[in-house]
C-alpha cells in the first residue's frame, strides 16, 4: 500500500500512457485518414460514453484521496539561524555550526521522546529526514562564496514513518533541535556564583588575592557581555553591563586595595611565620627565574650585535594587497627575531623583579609590626564587607545576563513550516490534471475502438460493392 | 418484430443513462460522507512549544477543547491511551466537555477520572457546562435578571447554580474547576497559576474582568495560564495583560476550514472567525485556540480534523 501511495501518481502516468499507446496502435492498424477525420467530427464524449464518464468520475474520487496522501508524504520547515556569528558559519560561542547536529542522534530521539512514537527510533527517522541549505553557495568563483543561515529540513516518508504524520515529525524535530541549541548556547552564569567558603581558612593576604580575582571575574565577564550588546539595558535591575563592570572594577580597585593596605600596614597575618617562609621559599624561586631570563636576554642582545653588521636590515618584498594594490612589503628577517625575544626576556626579568619586591615589601612588613597572629577583627569586617558586595553584585550580573539570555537565545532560532494547507491548490491542480490526464486517455481508446470499428465496417461495405460490380 | 425492436432501444438508452447518472451521485455521496466520517473520527496532535524565562524544568500540559461527548475508541479508550503516552504534566480541558440538554453527565466524571490518573485536571467551563449548571450560558441578560441572588460579588457564581450534579461529580473525581478563580500548584519544581472564566464578550464585564485584572496584576515572577473556554472575549478586553498563556477552544476551529483560508463558519454566528485556531501573540500573552475533538449541530466538520493540542512550556 506503502509503495501505491508514494508512487500514485507514476502508475497513473503509466496508465494513461499504456491506453494512448494502445489507442494509436488501433489507429495505426486501421488507418484511414478520411475515415479518421470523420470520426474525430462524429466522436461525442457524452453520447454513449456513460460507462467510460462514470469510469472517470470514480478515477476523480480516487484521485481526491490518493493524491492528498501521496503530496502528504512529503514536507519541509525552514530552520533559519539569527544570531550575528551565523554568518560565519559559526555557534553563539564560536564553534563551527554542523547542519548535520539537526539530524543526530539526541535531537532525533528527543523528537521521538516528544511526540510519544514508541515503534520509531532514531535511525528510522534519519532516514526520513534530510538537511539542506536553503541557499547552497559554491567555491568556483568569489560571487558563489556564501553561508548559508537558512536550513531547510525535509521530509520524505519511509515505509517506517508512512502512519505518522509528517508535518509532525518535521515539526518535533525541529523543536527539538531548537530546544537543545538554545540549552547549548544559553550563557553559562556558572560562574558568576560567589563561593567563598573555601577560602576562609586561607591567609588574609591570600583572601584579598581570592577577592580581586573574583571582582576581576565579574568585571571581565560583564565588559565581554558589554561588548555583544553595549546598550542593553536590564528593566528589572536597571543596570547595563558597563555599570556593573565598572562597580566590580571599584570592589578590585577600592575595597580588595583597602583591606590589602590595612593588612600590609599592620603586619596581619593569620599565622605570620608559615606565611613568611612561604614568600622566602617563593623568592628563591622567582629569582631563579629572573637570573634565567636576564642571561637570555644577555644571549640574544649578544646575538644582536654579533651579526647586526653582517645581516640586512631591511627586506622589503613586492607584493599585491587584497585591493591587488602592488606594494612593498616589510618582511621580518631573522635579526627582528633576535630583537623581539631579548625584549620579552626583559620584560619577563622586570615583571619577576616586581614580583620579588613585592614580597620582600610584606616580608618587611610583617617582621617590623608585633601583631601576634590569629585572626584580626578589623580584617575580618573588611573581607565580610567585600564578600557581601562580590555577592550583591554577582547577582546583579546574574540577573542581568538571564535578562539578555531570555531575549537573545529564544531568538536564536526561527522555525517556519510550510503546512499542507498552503500546499492545497498544488493538491487540487494535481487531481485535476491527473484525472483530466486520465480523461483524455480513456477517450483517446475509446475514439480509436470506435474509429477503429467504423473503418472496418466501411472497408467491407466497399468490398462489397466491388464484388457486385 | 424489427419495428418493435427499434422502439425500445431510445427506451433503454434513457434508463440506462439515468441508473449510471444515480450509481454516480450514490458514489460521490458515499465517498465524501465516509470521508467526512473517517475524519471526524480520528484526531490530529498538534504541538506548540513556549520558552519562557519562568520555567526552569520542563512542562508539558495537554489541552482537551469542546468534546461534546464525542468518542474515540469505546469509552475513550484511543484518546486516552494517546494522552498517556504523551506524559502530560497537567491537563487543561476548555470547557464544553459535554452537550448542554444531555443526562449523560457520567461521561465528563468519568473521562476526567481516567484522565486524573494520567495528570492533575483543570477544568475551564464552556458554554455547553453553564447552560447545565447555570440553566443559561452566563450572559448580561441572565446576570440582569439574576442581579438580586449575586449581591455585591458579581464573579462569584455560587449563588446561581442550578443543578451542582455536574460539579459535584468532577470535584469528587479530583479534577480542579477554575471559574473566576485561581490555583497555583507546583509542576516539576516550577511554580504555575491556573486561572479560569466562562462569561463571553456580554457579561465579561463585570463578571469577569475584575478576577483576571488581579490575576495579571498579581505576583508576575511565576508562570501563569488562563483557561477562557471562548478567545473573544480575552483578545477584546484583556489582550495587553500579563498572562503567558490563554487557553481556548469555543470555535470547533471554524467547523468547515478552507485550506490556506481557516475557519468557514463561527460558532457564534457569521463568517471566518477571527481566532479560529492556532497561536496568537498579543504583547507578553500567547493565546492558543484549539480546534476542539467533537462537534454538535447539523453541520460537520470539513477539513477540520478533530485537534488535541500539546503544549511544551521551555
Amino acid at each position: 500500500m506503502f509503495f501505491l501511495i508514494q508512487h500514485y501518481r507514476y502508475v497513473l502516468l503509466f496508465i494513461a500512457a499504456l491506453m494512448i499507446l494502445f489507442g494509436l496502435f488501433r489507429l495505426v492498424r486501421k488507418h484511414s485518414e478520411t475515415l479518421t477525420k470523420a470520426a474525430i467530427f462524429g466522436y461525442h464524449i457524452g453520447k454513449g460514453k456513460k460507462w467510460l464518464n462514470f469510469l472517470i468520475l470514480l478515477a476523480l474520487i480516487f484521485n481526491c484521496f490518493m493524491i492528498p496522501l501521496e503530496m502528504r508524504q512529503s514536507g519541509k520547515t525552514e530552520i533559519s539561524l539569527n544570531y550575528a556569528k551565523a554568518s560565519q558559519g559559526l555557534n553563539p560561542n564560536g564553534t563551527r555550526f554542523n547542519p548535520a547536529g539537526i539530524l543526530s542522534e539526541e535531537i532525533l530521539e528527543k523528537a521521538i521522546r516528544k511526540g510519544a512514537f514508541p515503534d520509531l527510533t532514531a535511525s528510522d527517522l534519519q532516514q526520513a529526514l534530510s538537511v539542506s541549505p536553503k541557499v547552497q553557495g559554491n567555491s568556483y568563483d568569489e560571487n558563489g562564496y556564501f553561508i548559508s543561515t537558512q536550513f531547510v529540513l525535509s521530509y520524505q516518508a519511509t515505509e517506517k514513518t508512512a502512519s505518522l504524520d509528517g508535518e509532525t515529525l518535521l515539526s518535533l524535530t525541529a523543536e527539538a533541535y531548537k530546544e537543545w541549541f538554545i540549552q547549548e548556547y544559553s550563557e553559562n552564569v556558572s560562574a558568576l556564583n560567589m563561593d567563598f567558603s573555601d577560602i576562609g581558612s586561607e591567609d588574609y593576604l591570600d583572601i584579598c588575592e581570592q577577592l580581586r580575582k573574583k571582582a576581576d571575574l565579574i568585571k571581565l565577564y560583564m565588559a565581554g557581555m558589554a561588548n555583544e550588546d553595549p546598550a542593553f539595558q536590564s528593566s528589572s535591575v536597571g543596570e547595563t553591563f558597563q555599570s556593573v563592570s565598572s562597580q566590580a572594577k571599584n570592589v578590585s580597585d577600592v575595597m580588595a586595595e583597602k583591606l590589602e593596605a590595612y593588612l600590609l600596614e599592620n603586619g596581619v597575618s593569620k599565622a605570620s611565620s608559615l606565611y613568611m617562609s612561604r614568600l622566602s621559599f617563593e623568592n628563591m624561586f622567582q629569582y631563579f627565574d629572573a637570573v634565567k631570563a636576564h642571561r637570555s636576554n644577555q644571549n640574544n642582545l649578544a646575538a644582536i650585535s654579533m651579526y647586526e653588521n653582517d645581516m640586512a636590515r631591511i627586506v622589503l618584498v613586492p607584493t599585491y594587497d587584497t585591493d591587488f594594490q602592488f606594494y612593498m612589503s616589510h618582511t621580518r628577517i631573522g635579526i627582528d627575531e633576535f630583537a623581539k625575544t631579548a625584549e620579552a626576556f626583559a620584560n619577563d626579568k622586570t615583571k619577576i623583579n616586581g614580583e620579588i619586591s613585592r614580597n620582600n615589601h610584606i616580608l618587611n612588613q610583617l617582621s617590623s609590626r608585633s601583631y601576634a597572629g590569629g585572626q584580626d577583627e578589623k580584617a575580618e569586617e573588611l573581607v565580610q564587607q567585600t564578600e557581601k558586595e562580590l555577592h550583591h553584585l554577582a547577582e546583579k550580573a546574574r540577573a542581568l545576563v538571564e535578562e539578555y539570555s531570555a531575549g537573545q537565545t529564544n531568538q536564536y532560532i526561527t522555525i517556519t513550516a510550510f503546512p499542507w494547507e498552503n500546499r492545497f491548490s498544488s493538491i487540487l491542480l494535481n487531481i485535476l490534471a491527473f484525472t483530466f490526464l486520465f480523461a483524455l486517455s480513456a477517450h483517446f481508446v475509446s475514439f480509436s475502438l470506435t474509429a477503429g470499428r467504423q473503418s472496418g465496417r466501411k472497408e467491407a461495405g466497399n468490398a462489397v460493392q466491388e464484388k457486385k460490380k | 418484430m424489427k419495428k418493435e425492436k427499434k422502439s425500445s432501444r431510445p427506451k433503454r438508452k434513457w434508463v440506462g443513462g439515468v441508473l449510471v447518472g444515480l450509481l454516480s451521485v450514490v458514489v460521490c455521496l458515499t465517498a465524501a460522507f465516509g470521508w467526512i466520517w473517517f475524519s471526524n473520527r480520528n484526531f490530529e496532535e498538534t504541538f506548540y512549544t513556549l520558552y519562557t524565562s519562568k520555567i526552569d524544568e520542563p512542562v508539558r500540559a495537554v489541552l482537551l477543547a469542546d468534546l461534546h461527548q464525542a468518542e474515540f475508541g469505546t469509552d475513550n479508550s484511543e484518546l486516552i491511551t494517546r494522552i498517556a503516552a504523551l506524559e502530560p504534566d497537567v491537563i487543561l480541558i476548555a470547557g464544553d466537555m459535554i452537550t448542554s440538554g444531555s443526562e449523560d453527565l457520567d461521561y465528563a466524571v468519568g473521562l476526567c477520572e481516567r484522565l486524573m490518573a494520567i495528570a492533575p485536571v483543570y477544568f475551564g467551563l464552556g458554554n455547553n457546562e453553564n447552560e447545565t449548571v447555570y440553566g443559561s450560558d452566563l450572559n448580561a441578560d441572565f446576570f440582569l435578571e439574576n442581579a438580586g441572588l449575586l449581591g455585591d460579588s458579581p464573579e462569584n457564581f455560587e449563588p446561581l447554580v442550578k443543578d451542582n450534579s455536574l460539579l459535584t461529580g468532577l470535584r469528587d473525581a479530583g479534577v480542579v474547576i477554575v471559574q473566576n478563580e485561581s490555583v497555583i500548584t507546583t509542576v516539576n519544581g516550577n511554580k504555575i497559576e491556573i486561572g479560569g472564566i466562562s462569561t463571553n464578550l456580554s457579561s465579561f464585564w463585570p463578571n469577569s474582568g475584575q478576577f483576571v485584572y488581579r490575576f495579571a496584576e498579581s505576583d508576575s515572577d511565576h508562570f501563569k495560564i488562563l483557561i477562557s473556554h471562548r478567545p473573544d472575549p480575552v483578545m477584546e478586553y484583556i489582550a495587553g495583560y500579563r498572562l503567558d498563556l490563554v487557553v481556548s477552544g469555543h470555535t470547533h476551529g471554524g467547523i468547515v476550514r478552507i485550506p490556506g483560508k481557516g475557519g468557514l463558519l463561527s460558532t457564534e454566528g457569521g463568517f471566518f472567525p477571527e481566532y479560529d485556531a492556532g497561536l496568537f501573540e498579543s504583547g507578553p500573552m500567547t493565546m492558543i485556540v484549539s480546534r476542539g475533538l467533537g462537534g454538535h449541530g447539523v453541520i460537520p466538520r470539513i477539513f477540520n480534523s478533530p485537534e488535541l493540542v500539546v503544549i511544551d512550556l521551555n
